[in-house]
C-alpha cells in the first residue's frame, strides 16, 4: 500500500521544461548546483469566469533534486508583489497550503501543470487584488495555524473538534502497510474507518507527503497550545498527550 | 519581455552572430561564381543544356547557417549540387561525373581551378585571396527514391519531391549503367529546416521587407543558434577535430527543438536543454531521409559518440555560465564559445548602436483559470 513517487531523471525534467517553454517562451532554463531552475518572464492573458486580466511577472521556479516527490518552489523576482501578500520571509510565494498544492499537483505531475494550476492562479489572484482592491473570488486562507485547521477541516469534512482533526492526520501519517478497515475512525464518530473517513485518509496518504503532514500537525499543536482558549479542557489534555506521543515516536 | 540579464546576453549573441556571418563581399562573390559555373556547365548547345542542367546550393550556404571559418587561413566551403534531368539507367555514375569534368576542362578558367577528383564531387579552388572553394556534386533526380520517401515515410511532397541520385566513386555500382545510385536529399532537408522556422520567418519577413534587408541577411533565431553552436564546437576542437560533432547533426538537433521563438536566448535555452537531455545512446535520423541514421556512423567510430557527449557537456557548462547573470561567468562563457576578436567586435558594435529592438515579441498565451486553490501564508 505504500506508494512511492519516483524521482525523475534530468532528461525528463528537461523534457517537461521544453513542454512548459512551448507555452511560456520567456522562461529560460538556468542550471544551478542543486536541482534545476527556470527563470524568466511569465506573460499571458488569463481569465476566471468573466474577468480577464493581463499578467506579466518575473519569476523563478526552483525545481528540487527529488522532483516530483517534492514540488517546485516559486519566487517573484521583479519586486512587483507586495511582501505582505502571501509570501514566506525568504520571498517564496505561498501558492496555497502545501497539502493542497500537492493535491492539485499530483493529479498531473508536469511542470506545465504546476504553472497553469498553481502559479498562474496565484498571480491572477494578486493582479485581481491590485486591480480591484479586493481578494479574488476564491478568497484566501487565514494565516498560520487557523488557515491549516480550516483547510484540513474542509478537506476531511464532518470533524467535530481540532483534536479529532489532529488524530485523523496522525492516523494518516502513521498508516503504512497495514490498513485495518474495522478500526474505529480517529475522527471520533464511533463508526468503522471504512464506513467513515477511509477515502479521505487514503487519498491523503497517496500524496506521499508524510513529513509535511507531520510538520503541519506539530505547527497546529504548538500554536493552539499557546492559545488554549481555542480548546476545551479535555481537548487540551488530549492534544498534550498527542504531542507527547509525537515527541517520543515521530521526531528524531 | 526577456529578463534584463537575458536581454543583455541576447543582444550580445545577436551581435556576435552578425560577426560570425559570411561577409557580404564574400557572399556576393561566391554567388556570382557559382552562378557562372552553372551557366558554363549548361551553356547553350552543350550536352547538359538539353537535360536542364541546374546548379543550386546545399548545406549551410543554402540554410543560411554558414559561419566564417574558425581558422583565418581556411577556405569557405560552398556546397553545390549540379542536377541534370536524366533518368536513371541512361548513364552510369561514372559517365555523369566524367561528363561534368570534361565540361569543366573545356573552360580555360575552370581547368586551372579544378582540383583532383574527390569521392563525390568536383572542387573548384579559387585564388588564395578569394578564400573559398566550390564543391560541385553531380546528381540526377531519383523518382523511385522520392516515391519511397513519400510512401514509406509519409514525408510531405516538399520534402520528398527533390530526392536525388548522386555519384560516388567508391560505390560498388559506380561504373554500372543499370546499377543502384547512392541517394541524397539535400533540398528535402533544406525544406524541412525551413518548415521548422516558417512561422518566425513569416513574421520577420514583414519587418525585413520594410527595412529592405537583403535576403541573405535575414536570419531567424534558429539560424543564429545553429551558427552559435557550430562556432562553440569549432572553438572547443580547434584544428584537431577529426571526431568533432558534425554540423548536420548540430543543425538537425537545433531545428528539432526550435519552436519559433522570437529571440536567440529562448531558442538557445530550448536547444541546449534538449541536447543536454539526450541519452548517451540516442539515435538521430535524417528528417528528409529516414533511412539515413546520422548516428549510425558512430557505431564504427565510437570516438565520435564520445566526442559528441563531451561537446554536449561542455555546451551545458558554458550555457550555465551564460545565463548565470554573473558578469565574470558570462565573459568566461563568451570566450569559451567564440573567438576573442569576434566577442570584442560584437561588444564594440553593441555599445555603438545600443540595444536594438530586433526582438518582436509574440502574442501572449491564454490561460483559463479553473478551480484555483486559496493562497496561504504565515504572518510575520
Amino acid at each position: 500500500m505504500v506508494t512511492v513517487i519516483d524521482v525523475v531523471t534530468h532528461t525528463q525534467v528537461a523534457n517537461e521544461y521544453l513542454e512548459l517553454n512551448e507555452k511560456y517562451k520567456y522562461l529560460i532554463w538556468t542550471p544551478v548546483k542543486d536541482g534545476y531552475c527556470i527563470e524568466g518572464t511569465i506573460s499571458l492573458s488569463a481569465q476566471h469566469r468573466n474577468v480577464s486580466l493581463q499578467i506579466e511577472y518575473h519569476v523563478r521556479i526552483d525545481i528540487p533534486k527529488d522532483y516530483p516527490r517534492t514540488i517546485p518552489v516559486c519566487y517573484e523576482i521583479g519586486n512587483k508583489i507586495e511582501p505582505s501578500y502571501h509570501q514566506y520571509q525568504n520571498g517564496r510565494l505561498c501558492l496555497g497550503v502545501d497539502t493542497n498544492q500537492y493535491m492539485k499537483f499530483r493529479s498531473n505531475q508536469r511542470l506545465l501543470g504546476f504553472v497553469n494550476d498553481l502559479l498562474i492562479p496565484y498571480l491572477f489572484g494578486y493582479e485581481y487584488f491590485v486591480t480591484f482592491g479586493i481578494t479574488a473570488p476564491w478568497s484566501e486562507e487565514r494565516h498560520n495555524a487557523p488557515g491549516l485547521v480550516d483547510y484540513y477541516s474542509g478537506y476531511f469534512e464532518n470533524v467535530s473538534s481540532i483534536s479529532q482533526l489532529l488524530h485523523l492526520l496522525m492516523y494518516t501519517i502513521v498508516l503504512r502497510n497495514v490498513y485495518l478497515p474495522n478500526n474505529p475512525c480517529p475522527c471520533g464518530s464511533g463508526k468503522h474507518v471504512r464506513l467513515c473517513h477511509k477515502d479521505k485518509v487514503l487519498q491523503l496518504r497517496k500524496l506521499c507527503i508524510g513529513e509535511i503532514l507531520l510538520r503541519d500537525v506539530c505547527y497546529i499543536i504548538n500554536n493552539i497550545l499557546l492559545e488554549p482558549t481555542m480548546l476545551s479542557e479535555s481537548e487540551v489534555s488530549n492534544v498534550i498527550s498527542l504531542k507527547t506521543f509525537i515527541d517520543k515516536h515521530c521526531l528524531t | 519581455m526577456l529578463l534584463d540579464k537575458y536581454a543583455k546576453a541576447n543582444d550580445l549573441l545577436e551581435a556576435i552572430s552578425d560577426e560570425l556571418d559570411i561577409p557580404e563581399s564574400m557572399y556576393k562573390a561566391a554567388k556570382s561564381h557559382y552562378e557562372s559555373v552553372g551557366k558554363w556547365l549548361a551553356q547553350e548547345g552543350t550536352y547538359f543544356q538539353q537535360f536542364n542542367g541546374t546548379i543550386f546550393t546545399q548545406g549551410s550556404f543554402m540554410l543560411g547557417t554558414m559561419i566564417r571559418p574558425y581558422d583565418e587561413n581556411q577556405d569557405y566551403d560552398i556546397d553545390l549540387v549540379f542536377r541534370v534531368d536524366i533518368p536513371k539507367g541512361y548513364l552510369s555514375q561514372y559517365d555523369l561525373k566524367n561528363k561534368v569534368e570534361q565540361r569543366l576542362l573545356e573552360s580555360n578558367v575552370y581547368r586551372r581551378l579544378l582540383q583532383p577528383e574527390k569521392q563525390r564531387c568536383w572542387t573548384l579552388k579559387y585564388s588564395n585571396s578569394e578564400r573559398f572553394h566550390l564543391d560541385i556534386l553531380p546528381a540526377i533526380p531519383d523518382v523511385d527514391f522520392a516515391v519511397h520517401l513519400n510512401e514509406s515515410f509519409k514525408l510531405a511532397k516538399e520534402l520528398s519531391v527533390d530526392a536525388l541520385a548522386i555519384t560516388d566513386n567508391k560505390d560498388d555500382h559506380y561504373y554500372n549503367r543499370h546499377g543502384m545510385w547512392p541517394q541524397s536529399n539535400p533540398l528535402g532537408f533544406g525544406n524541412w529546416f525551413k518548415s521548422r522556422m516558417e512561422e518566425r520567418y513569416t513574421i520577420l519577413k514583414e519587418a525585413y521587407d520594410i527595412q529592405q534587408v537583403p535576403e541573405y541577411k535575414r536570419k531567424t533565431p534558429l539560424q543564429r543558434v545553429v551558427q552559435i553552436l557550430k562556432r562553440h564546437r569549432d572553438m572547443m576542437y580547434g584544428s584537431n577535430g577529426e571526431h568533432k560533432p558534425a554540423s548536420i547533426i548540430i543543425t538537425t538537433l537545433a531545428a528539432s527543438y526550435y519552436n519559433n521563438e522570437d529571440n536567440i536566448i529562448s531558442a538557445l535555452s530550448r536547444a541546449v536543454t534538449g541536447i543536454n537531455a539526450l541519452n548517451d545512446d540516442f539515435i538521430l535520423k535524417n528528417p528528409a531521409h529516414p533511412d539515413e541514421i546520422f548516428t549510425d556512423k558512430w557505431n564504427n567510430e565510437p570516438e565520435k559518440r564520445v566526442e559528441f557527449n563531451r561537446w554536449k557537456a561542455q555546451l551545458y557548462r558554458d550555457y550555465s555560465d551564460l545565463v548565470s547573470g554573473d558578469s565574470t561567468r558570462i565573459q568566461k562563457a563568451m570566450y569559451s564559445a567564440f573567438d576573442e576578436s569576434v566577442v570584442k567586435e560584437a561588444a564594440y558594435n553593441l555599445t555603438n548602436r545600443g540595444s536594438t529592438p530586433s526582438v518582436l515579441y509574440d502574442n501572449k498565451p491564454f490561460v483559463q483559470i479553473k478551480d484555483p486553490i486559496k493562497p496561504y501564508g504565515y504572518s510575520n
